[in-house]
């Protein structure tokens, strides 16, 4: 039943998102006794509303249903969530920790104070545990294990990553699962259907403006605000409300490649589990993984390459869909008068494409070396292959106009950090020259990861709602 | 003889479901994929896709003396191949992604 929401909302401590940063930051208020008000924009509907990466699913989980886009040469197809819980309700969990050489380099490039691994580690247990972080049991899926073979014949490390989700009960996890639950069992509230407008500062206090999607506009008035809205639209929303320094100016992607590879027997049975083999050894250039082979998903990645989809119908249990993906891309998030969509924009460094290219290149060997009888890379004008001595006849550079990229991460839009010259924030997230203004989201990263960044964004949210927490919100 | 842009949509559903044979989903439930995809997509995109689609609709008029929509299903699937190969190709390109994720989910 929908509670029935006063004009007025009082409380020491508000979250605007409710995604992995929002829920974690929400949920450790809740039980430091903190009165604590989640709002989130999108509908509170459960983890197991919607068959997952189903139309159903992308209509009501996804922001402006999957329909999101940075401009570019070439632009990036992303998608976010838009519901409670966020992006973790829809997408797969894949979990890694921020790998230490990352870290390394955010100190080093931004100053961030106290994030070394040993640091971190604390975070990253606490979190794991409510999220349900697990190995996969027993031997991965056909799908997976095929990338892990190919990788394994060719002389390279292949890795299961972990995900959140529960293998006894077969259920995937998520934080509508795990951290919501929990912080509404600390007293929390949550209120769905609400998206924040305007923020402002008004006798000491934290004012914001928000429309209820039954109409009614909303004041929320807060002791302590966390801006947790994803690395698109906390940027927005900020900059909407007068906050400009380093806000919206280094958003990042981890845009990816597609190849479809066609086995010999089936690997990919109804019912399967997800896959979870990834190939890091190539990282920062480029990763290699697995995604969700469904028909529709190999009809879309296929979109441009009939040859290969018109196989479907007949062998899409012999068929996988992987990725490569790296860092390309520096994004700008800029908020349009009288829209409530951002516009974003993005642009690419050569080098960076070149090393995506050369990361399809070795998904497609690596596909070869695991048996693939063909192998078609999903971009527009490329042929089908039927060996590893046919990337000889692809072009030796990927043109920009073929490009067809997508993400789905987005991150490092308002980084922290001591260098006021690149941070948005402090080292813990606080804004600068803002009275304690926090964001609580993966805007706070300051470059890619490459691995899934979602175990960062947990980990980082935990140290600084901590930190936050035990100076009483200083 | 007014361009109409639901029924574009519709034509289009329709013009790849009768290309994608296995698939099993159905033209109206792509269409409906389609349109609500359109309603939540954001604001600024909004009027230029509309009056790109109507412009695809209007452009078979003085070549086949009908609207896109009410072309016959093989003059409707020339046009939509050559358009998706043409300077417009990402127009199609957008709408033949919705309808196949629609069309391969159902």
């Amino acid at each position: 039943m929908t509670e029935p929401v006063k004009d007025r909302i009082r409380a020491d401590v508000a979250v605007i998102g409710s995604g992995p940063g929002g829920s974690v930051t929400a949920t450790l208020c809740a039980e430091a006794g903190y009165s604590t008000l989640l709002i989130e924009e999108g509908p509170d509907l459960p983890l197991d509303a919607m068959a997952h990466f189903s139309g159903e699913e992308i209509l009501h989980k996804y922001r402006n249903a999957g329909v999101t886009m940075a401009f570019g040469h070439p632009s990036v197809t992303y998608v976010e969530g838009r519901c409670v819980g966020g992006g973790s309700e829809v997408n797969r969990g894949l979990y890694h920790r921020t790998p230490p050489h990352v870290l390394e380099q955010w100190v080093a490039s931004h100053r961030v104070d106290a994030l070394t691994p040993d640091e971190l580690a604390p975070h990253f247990e606490a979190c794991e545990a409510t999220a349900r972080i697990a190995a996969f049991p027993g031997t991965p899926p056909p799908l997976s294990q095929r990338l892990g073979d190919g990788a394994v014949r060719l002389g390279w490390d292949a890795v299961a990553a972990h995900r959140l989700y529960d293998y006894e009960a077969g259920r995937k996890q998520s934080m509508s699962a795990t951290f919501v639950p929990r912080f509404r069992r600390a007293g929390g509230r949550l209120i769905a259907d609400m998206r924040a407008q305007r923020i402002r500062r008004i006798n000491g206090r934290w004012e914001v403006a928000v429309l209820h999607r039954s109409g009614p506009m909303v004041t929320i008035v807060a002791d302590t605000l966390f801006v947790a809205c994803g690395a698109v639209q906390t940027p927005a929303l900020l900059r909407r409300s007068g906050f400009r320094h380093n806000i919206g100016n280094s958003l990042r992607f981890h845009p990816m490649l597609k190849a479809v590879a066609l086995f010999d027997a089936p690997v990919n049975r109804p019912g399967d589990p997800d896959p979870v083999h990834q190939i890091k050894m190539f990282e920062p250039r480029f990763g290699i993984g697995c995604s969700i082979s469904s028909p529709a998903m190999l009809a879309l990645a296929l979109a441009a390459n009939p040859a290969m989809r018109a196989r479907i119908g007949a062998d899409a249990d012999r068929m996988g869909l992987y990725y490569v993906q790296n860092g390309t891309g520096h994004g700008r998030v800029r908020a349009l008068p009288g829209s409530r969509d951002p516009l974003v924009s993005v642009r690419h460094h050569d080098i960076e494409l070149d090393q995506l290219y050369d990361g399809l290149k070795h998904l497609v060997r690596a596909l070869f070396a695991a048996g693939a009888q063909a192998v078609q890379p999903c971009l527009p004008g490329f042929g089908l292959l039927y060996s590893a001595a046919e990337l000889a006849s692809l072009p030796a550079r990927l043109s920009r106009k073929a490009a067809m990229l997508t993400s789905v991460h987005v991150f490092a839009s308002c980084p922290m950090g001591e260098d006021r010259r690149l941070g948005a924030t402090d080292s813990w997230g606080r804004i600068h020259d803002a009275h304690g203004l926090r964001i609580a989201d993966a805007s706070l990263m300051c470059g890619p990861t490459i691995a899934n960044p979602q175990g960062s964004v947990m980990a980082i949210a935990h140290r600084n709602a901590l930190h936050a927490i035990e100076r009483r919100f200083a | 003889m007014l361009p109409d842009f639901a029924a574009t949509v519709g034509a289009l559903a329709a013009t790849v479901a009768e290309r994608e044979r296995c698939a099993t989903g159905s033209v109206q439930g792509a269409r409906d994929f389609v349109l609500a995809s359109f309603a939540a997509m954001p604001v600024y995109l909004r009027p230029p896709l509309r009056a790109a689609t109507l412009f695809f609709d209007l452009w078979a008029v003085p070549r086949r003396g009908r609207l896109f929509h009410r072309l016959p299903p093989r003059q409707r699937r020339a046009q939509m191949e050559a358009w998706e190969t043409g300077p417009a190709r990402m127009l199609i390109r957008f709408y033949v992604s919705l309808v196949l994720v629609s069309l391969w989910h159902d």
